[in-house]
């Protein structure tokens, strides 16, 4: 089980590594001076140009680039990531102040759309072929098919305008910096991210039920006189849900990708418009170190998400 | 030989083309499909308007004879703007589609094909590109890049190969132990011919089914970043654009129809390919 874990933690690294590589050779591939990256423009606006050379001696911008490299590396660590060249504000700092909301929100809707999504399709597995069935078929087909920003436009028409339930953007009323008072901030926005996925996890959730319980050991559950609701419990559901998990492990990037749009309708203050603002600017270093920051944040809670299944799935659970 | 392989075969399609037609959203799928392609494909039977000719006099119309869904906020005829708007939208998303597929298809063939050290290059690449997440790759190929048609079906080319790549490496996997490829290999058939005449013909049927899926997905891709302001610039009339007209909550409460429409035409188009598509999976490769 150990063993599993750290090595499924392992190979996280040298996909991490490759990723970084990329994005610091493509930051050295930028027009314009190095120097200008490392230190907050206002700053570098100021210095003279004998200033500027001593500063690149000493901060190591002549050295090779694998030393600059592994430097970089380091400093990201630390939690210096650079300038932005269009605010001139620390991207470490901007990122300290947007991913959290953005991990908020996504936490939310791949909550909501697991819990729903693996309900709706153990439920239609139930009684396949049923009208149950068939409504949840043809909900997931549609799920999947919308664009997620028609959804949130339709959300908040028919939510926030007509029915005045729940806001239609931002984070946080002011002054109410609580988990809890920002809940209705994020239900409309969460719920629209969760569609797409849901939709997903339900039709999967259903097809691995039904291959399952057709399976010999569900036949021999049965013959034993145990009562239908602990074979689809017990034996059926605890076994299909391991290739559901695979499939929510598969899709969590799109989950991600879903965030960018969704934080634009709602007008949400995280990643995604932070991204958006820097591509519009062509603000180069931070769309870039962004969407390491995000590749990587995926990856981990990729990972995450597969040693769960494995807790739950007693056949890694016992192998040595 | 020949003449009794054919006709087990024709009797095998014709037994999946009546497993497709039992299927009513399956078909029903592929008549809405077929309407809204003639619809736009023949734009100009359908509509006498030019969607970029703005008539100032004609400033947000509503429905009527002359202009069946009104007009937009500079007097064009939505409709118009809708019909030659699912032209360019259709054009790229089956444009990167069919892109993707075939570096998916050539990549695959060499992986499955070679093995070993090129087979786990390729796989590791194609695993990155997958969990790496898309929007936020093909945003940095979009700040590179900058907006255009060409530029947009590049980015969904470069980004989307992956799927269609570990369909077609593991069936080549599986397909290569098989007796027949033994039996070619024996008759001294060059690899190439192997690869190309004999494997590749049955990983074909998966790759037209996930080739249809991914259309769907680049259109519902397009119409999210067009929305964003970041896909095909927007003076082209995409569905994507059009509806990223109605981004301000007035327009959203005002005038619905600006967003309804364009929103309800993305959702029906990719919805019918989603059908059509389970439905000839269902049909055609019922191992799936």
């Amino acid at each position: 089980m150990l063993k599993y874990f750290a090595k499924r933690f392992l190979s996280l690294i040298p996909k991490i590594l490759i990723i970084s590589v990329i994005v610091f050779l493509a930051l050295q591939l930028l027009p314009g001076d190095a120097l200008s990256r490392s230190v907050p423009p206002r700053v570098y606006q100021q210095m003279t140009e004998s200033q500027r050379d001593a500063l690149r001696e000493s901060l190591g911008l002549n050295d090779p680039l694998t030393v600059q490299y592994f430097r970089w590396l380091g400093n990201m660590f630390k939690g210096d990531f650079g300038y932005s060249q269009s605010t001139g504000s620390n991207i470490g700092e901007m990122l300290a102040a947007r991913l959290p909301s953005t991990i908020e929100l996504t936490v939310i809707a791949l909550v909501i759309a697991s819990v729903f999504g693996i309900l709706f399709g153990f439920l239609a597995s139930l009684k396949p072929n049923s009208w149950v069935d068939y409504t949840n078929t043809t909900m997931s087909i549609v799920g999947i098919s919308v664009p997620e920003f028609f959804f949130g436009i339709l959300f908040i028409l028919l939510f926030s305008v007509k029915l005045g339930w729940l806001p239609s953007g931002g984070r946080m009323a002011a002054g109410h910096p609580g988990f809890w008072e920002r809940i209705p901030y994020m239900i409309l926005p969460a719920v629209c991210l969760a569609i797409s996925l849901m939709a997903t996890l339900s039709r999967y959730t259903r097809s691995a039920m039904l291959d399952v319980l057709g399976k010999d050991y569900v036949k021999t559950a049965r013959s034993k006189g145990i009562s239908e609701t602990a074979v689809h419990l017990k034996h059926g559901f605890r076994n299909a849900l391991s290739p559901v998990m695979v499939i929510m492990v598969m899709r969590l990037p799109m989950l991600v990708s879903g965030t960018v749009v969704i934080e634009s309708v709602f007008n949400y203050p995280g990643m995604g418009s932070m991204i958006l603002d820097a591509v519009s600017a062509g603000d180069m270093p931070v769309v870039m170190v962004t969407t390491m920051v995000i590749a990587v944040v995926t990856l981990v809670a990729s990972c995450i998400v597969d040693l769960f299944t494995a807790l739950l799935d007693p056949r890694i659970r016992f192998s040595s | 030989m020949e003449k009794r392989n054919s006709k087990a075969r024709s009797s095998l399609a014709r037994r999946s083309w009546q497993r497709f037609f039992q299927n009513k959203a399956a078909v029903a799928g592929g008549v809405v499909l077929t309407l809204i392609l003639v619809l736009c494909v023949f734009a100009p039977l359908f509509t006498p308007y030019d969607p970029a000719y703005a008539d100032v006099s004609q400033k947000l119309m509503p429905i009527s004879a002359a202009h069946p869904l009104g007009t937009d906020r500079l007097g064009r005829d939505l409709f118009a703007r809708l019909l030659y708007g699912g032209r360019y939208s259709m054009f790229i998303g089956l444009a990167g589609a069919v892109g993707a597929s075939v570096i998916g298809v050539v990549l695959g063939c060499i992986a499955g094909w070679f093995g070993r050290r090129i087979d786990r290059a390729l796989l590791s690449i194609s695993e990155l590109f997958s969990v790496f997440p898309q929007m936020l790759l093909i945003l940095l190929c979009v700040a590179l890049m900058g907006q255009s048609v060409a530029n947009m079906i590049w980015v969904f080319v470069l980004t989307g190969w992956s799927g269609v790549f570990r369909i077609v490496r593991s069936r080549i996997l599986s397909l290569r132990e098989e007796p027949f490829v033994e039996s070619c290999v024996a008759n001294g058939i060059s690899g190439g011919s192997i690869m190309f005449r004999q494997l590749l013909p049955n990983t074909i049927g998966p790759v037209i089914v996930h080739t249809t899926l991914a259309t769907a997905g680049f259109i519902l891709a397009e119409a999210g970043l067009s929305f964003l302001g970041m896909g095909v610039p927007n003076d082209l009339p995409t569905w994507g654009n059009i509806i990223n007209a109605a981004k301000r909550i007035d327009v959203i409460v005002n005038q619905p129809m600006q967003w309804i429409a364009p929103g309800v035409a993305i959702s029906l188009f990719v919805l019918s390919i989603n059908f059509l598509g389970d439905g000839l999976r269902d049909a055609f490769d019922p191992a799936q």
